[in-house]
């Protein structure tokens, strides 16, 4: 877990000379290029303090892409704090101690009011039974303490700069493991998006605070809207008891209403330190001058002691759990078994049920399910939800009427079946190989896509070439070993189901009750 | 161009920089060298049977690309037909082809981890495939087979034919995407091309009959574009391996179909879908342009002030960044379209602040019609868009492709080298006047789903409202 302490070791096997970048440029002590051609040609290199560097160059267009992605999801957040992680990725394009605001010093003073300020309404609103003329009384107060604030704000100047300079993809995505930052630029930018991003990470001032959290909570009830993540949601918290995956990542409604922006301060300077990160950069550059600028710009930046994360483990579930989720939509469902995590090597057999089973227009759910019995509209697998600690295998799906949320839960079982009792042919699982392979392909055509698949592998699964190691892997797993491990995981006393169904009708009073 | 490029780029710093005063590390921004690039073109030529060819060899990766843009839309589907054209390129991809059986085609591809899409659009259809090229002959002769020679197996057709009617009886279920889809069918009129929707009637009376005569009459090779990037060696080799191919692929003589203009009522109207949902989806749609309209780059201008999807536009700044009343709020306008189109905004708001948002919408659609943009916005908006012209060409597919779309859509062929120029040359009067004469939040359509029972003010004080029924 503590990458900061093997890293400098790992580096001391790789430096063994000098390397060279593909043009044939030496690169600083320290850097290391890969040379076996079954991968890209990436370079790699880490900063004293810990931030891991990967660069592969791509000369096509003048374009640069950058990722850089944290160890930290929302299984890290706080305590009754759900969601924190994912509000700080929102604060994070809010500026620095320079950019988005005209004095940090007399803003610093304003924004302390605000703190003040939100913090007296929450404790008020906390309590089990609040003086509603006291709660409008603090509500004016901190609207008037943000409106001070705003005095000192350049409006989004940090996004306004990015879009002058004509970013593409600017985004960032927060996930249950990790959280991670991209965007695209010309690539005579590099020096400024290498000047931005260390400030933004360095500096980040978390302004208009509360401001985002009602942003936040919008995006919530988007998702309350849908149903497919309205039934995600409950199936998650239903499967999993104890261990942090349990939690929405956009946060608990009242964790939102709850948390503050000094939580959220504590959680940056615990988790944003060099030696938690990865930085990719795709595109048009020359390896050599990305190390250059990132030591000067990035070098400055604190490492720090990373928090410890063994969370509670899960229990083994030894029931069936099956809820009803009531939803004005058509039916559909989730199912969900706990899958034993990515450190155990019954992980690739697992996939590859998952690629027998929904892989594509000859996988068995789509022939038997979707064109065979016609009972779904759609039946797909995913063999993991996260990665950094065993997470869920899920199946979802959608009946086709007159077909009934029942005859296709029995359906998929019965595909399930089939699987532990006999194993899938050669051919399933080359397929599932060869599609592994193509899908590497594709990935790199991607610059931005590949600078995100980079950092987000190396900062969490440890290593950058994991997919490519992935279809290693998968190539070893014989087909027996996809009916057993089959046998294994997917049984009734590991399994949760989720039906989405429209409320029961308020129907006249015809019940078993009136017959007797 | 290239000059064009780095001078914007400076000056895009040199922008963020006149701001204010205290901001070490704008002011620290190194400036940006010039970007020495010429942007590839692609060759382009016509095959003898027709078809026209934007061709980008790329050995970096050892897999080829291709799309064939071809001349429909359904657009093209006849009155009492509606869907005719999305059940033909469905069958494209499933159906199976002269010389292969639907389970051949989907067992060799799968197994090669390669793909044949095909799809449709109101004016634009595509057949598109990926092969490594290790891969690419076999690929290649399915791709053809399927895109000349469909054979429309009828086991498929009846299982796609119930696929669709099971996503409309589902179409209501995301109240986000069913508001764009029911606030354009009110706007267009539910007969209209641009604003019909598929009817379970009408999919159930549609036949394998009816799907042969849209291939037939549109599926030829002098209505193709094709677009082929990637690792396929030298171009002379392609083109044989394509003549080969498609050579026998008949031309016919198609006259492009003619769709009247929408007939707009000119006036504020408002539509309530009842539901109760967390959020409240709104659109407010307005008149919009064709594609060939000169005012498409003073209306991009405007509308990236506005509120294009993006991190900073007035309408994220008002709705979202400032007041935190939703998540997604942005404008655009469709550009696709040969007749006048429509511009809209579109957001998703709690019931009780719901008419703030909404009242914040239309308050910056008129700012922009009544009071021109600010020197400082509309040069920053053209820097942003010649700064990141570069991202037209990311990738070699992008390149051929996006120039096989362009002529499809009747754009000048040199669209893309005119393009920064064209950008450039949007002036602060210009932006206002483009907005002027097409933004008109007074007659817009406003069309809301949402709990009302909740709503911190009636909708009627936006309008005359009608209530409809989810169908």
């Amino acid at each position: 877990m503590r990458l900061s302490f093997l890293l400098p070791c790992f580096l001391l096997f790789t430096q063994a000379s000098y390397a060279k970048d593909t043009q044939g440029n030496a690169l600083p002590p320290g850097a290391a290029v890969e040379t076996d051609p079954k991968y890209p040609p990436v370079v790699s290199y880490t900063l004293k303090n810990g931030l891991k560097l990967l660069i592969l160059e791509k000369h096509f267009a003048p374009t640069i892409s950058y990722s850089i992605a944290f160890k930290v999801g929302n299984v890290d957040s706080p305590q009754g704090k759900t969601g924190l992680p994912h509000l700080f990725e929102h604060m994070a394009f809010k500026g620095t101690q320079t950019i988005n605001t005209t004095d940090y010093k007399k803003e610093k003073i304003a924004l302390d009011k605000v703190e003040a300020a939100a913090q007296a309404f929450i404790a008020e609103d906390r309590k089990p039974d609040p003086d509603k003329a006291t709660l409008d009384a603090l509500k004016k107060k901190l609207t008037d303490a943000e409106k001070e604030a705003d005095a000192f704000i350049v409006k989004d100047e940090f996004t306004q700069i990015y879009k002058n300079l004509g970013e593409n993809g600017l985004n960032a995505a927060t996930g249950y493991d990790y959280t991670f930052y991209m965007i695209s630029l010309p690539s005579n930018q590099l020096e400024t998006l290498m000047a931005m991003e260390s400030d933004r990470f360095k500096n980040a001032v978390l302004r208009e605070f509360y401001r985002e959290r009602s942003v936040v909570m919008e995006e919530r009830r988007m998702y309350e809207a849908k149903p497919e993540s309205a039934l995600s949601e409950k199936l998650t918290t239903t499967a999993l008891e104890a261990h942090p995956y349990r939690y929405p990542i956009v946060g608990w409604m009242d964790d939102l209403k709850a948390f503050t922006k000094t939580d959220a301060e504590v959680f940056y300077r615990k988790f944003y330190v060099p030696n938690n990160a990865t930085l990719a950069i795709v595109g048009d550059v020359k390896p050599a001058e990305v190390i250059k600028l990132a030591e000067k710009y990035f070098s400055s930046w604190h490492s720090g002691q990373v928090p410890d994360t063994n969370y509670t483990k899960e229990p083994p579930q030894k029931s069936e759990k099956r809820v009803d989720l009531f939803f004005k939509a058509n039916p559909s469902l989730r199912m969900a078994f706990h899958n034993p995590g990515y450190s155990n090597p019954d992980m690739y057999p697992l996939m590859m049920v998952s690629e027998v089973l929904s892989g594509g227009k000859t996988a068995r759910f789509y022939r038997s399910l979707v064109e065979g019995k016609q009972l779904a509209l759609y039946a797909a697998s995913g063999a993991s939800t996260s990665s950094r600690y065993p997470s869920l295998f899920i199946v979802v799906g959608a009946p086709k009427a007159p077909n009934t949320l029942e005859d296709l839960e029995k359906g998929i079982w019965d595909e399930i079946e089939k699987l532990k009792a006999e194993p899938p042919t050669a051919w399933e699982l080359e397929r599932i190989v060869n599609a592994h392979e193509a899908e590497l392909v594709k990935g790199l055509e991607s610059s931005l896509d590949t600078a995100q698949n980079l950092s987000i592998s190396q900062q969490i699964m440890g290593d950058w070439k994991f997919d490519w190691d992935t279809i290693e892997k998968l190539r070893k797993v014989k087909p027996e070993d996809v009916s057993r491990i089959a046998a294994k995981y997917l049984v009734r006393e590991n399994y949760t189901i989720g039906f989405l169904r429209p409320p029961l009708a308020a129907a006249p009073a015809v019940s078993k009750g009136d017959a007797k | 161009m290239k000059n064009i490029i780095s001078k914007a780029s400076v000056l895009g710093v040199l922008m963020a920089m006149s701001l204010s005063t205290a901001r070490a590390v704008p002011l620290n921004l190194p400036k940006a060298a010039p970007l020495d690039f010429n942007p590839p073109k692609g060759e382009r030529m016509v095959l003898p049977n027709g078809i026209t060819l934007y061709l980008l060899n790329d050995p970096t990766l050892p897999a080829v690309r291709i799309n064939a843009v071809v001349r429909t839309g359904t657009i093209n589907d006849p009155a009492d037909k509606v869907g005719v054209g999305g059940l033909t390129a469905g069958m494209l991809e499933d159906g199976g082809s002269l010389s292969y059986k639907p389970e051949e085609i989907d067992k060799t591809l799968e197994y090669l981890g390669a793909t044949i899409h095909s799809s449709i659009d109101l004016e634009d259809a595509s057949v598109s495939m990926f092969a490594l090229k290790k891969d690419f002959d076999k690929v290649l002769d399915i791709y053809a087979d399927v895109l000349m020679n469909p054979a429309f197996d009828a086991e498929k057709f009846n299982i796609l034919k119930k696929m669709e009617l099971e996503m409309i009886r589902r179409r209501n279920d995301d109240p986000g995407k069913a508001v764009v889809r029911e606030a354009l069918r009110q706007y267009y009129g539910k007969d209209h091309p641009y604003g019909r929707r598929t009817e379970a009637a009408v999919i159930e009376s549609i036949t394998i009959d009816d799907l042969k005569a849209q291939h037939s009459a549109y599926y030829r090779p002098n209505n193709v574009i094709m677009a082929v990037s990637g690792n396929y060696g030298s171009n002379e080799e392609l083109v044989t391996k394509l003549n080969a191919r498609f050579g026998k692929w008949e031309k016919r003589e198609i006259t492009p179909k003619v769709i009247p203009p929408p007939a707009l009522s000119g006036v504020r109207k408002v539509f309530l879908i009842e539901k109760d949902v967390p959020q409240t989806f709104i659109m407010v749609v307005q008149k919009g342009i064709k594609r060939s309209d000169p005012a498409f780059f003073p209306l991009n201008v405007t509308n990236d002030v506005l509120g294009a999807p993006g991190l900073s536009s007035r309408l994220w700044d008002t709705v979202r960044a400032r007041k935190g009343l939703a998540y997604t709020v942005y404008s655009a306008f469709a550009r696709r379209n040969a007749q006048p189109g429509h511009m809209f905004a579109y957001c998703g708001t709690k019931p009780e602040t719901y008419s703030q948002a909404l009242e914040e919408i239309l308050r910056q659609l008129k700012r922009v019609k009544t009071e021109p943009l600010s020197e400082q916005e509309v040069s920053e908006a053209r820097g942003g868009r010649v700064n990141s012209f570069v991202f037209t060409f990311k990738t070699p597919f992008d390149v051929v492709n996006q120039r096989a779309i362009l002529e499809h859509f009747g754009l000048p062929l040199d669209y893309l080298e005119n393009y920064v120029s064209n950008v450039s040359a949007v002036t602060r009067d210009s932006a206002f006047a483009a907005a002027g004469s097409t933004i008109d939040p007074d007659n817009a359509l406003i069309f809301v789903i949402g709990n009302s029972k909740k709503f911190d003010k009636p909708l009627s004080e936006f309008g005359p409202v009608t209530e409809l029924k989810e169908d």
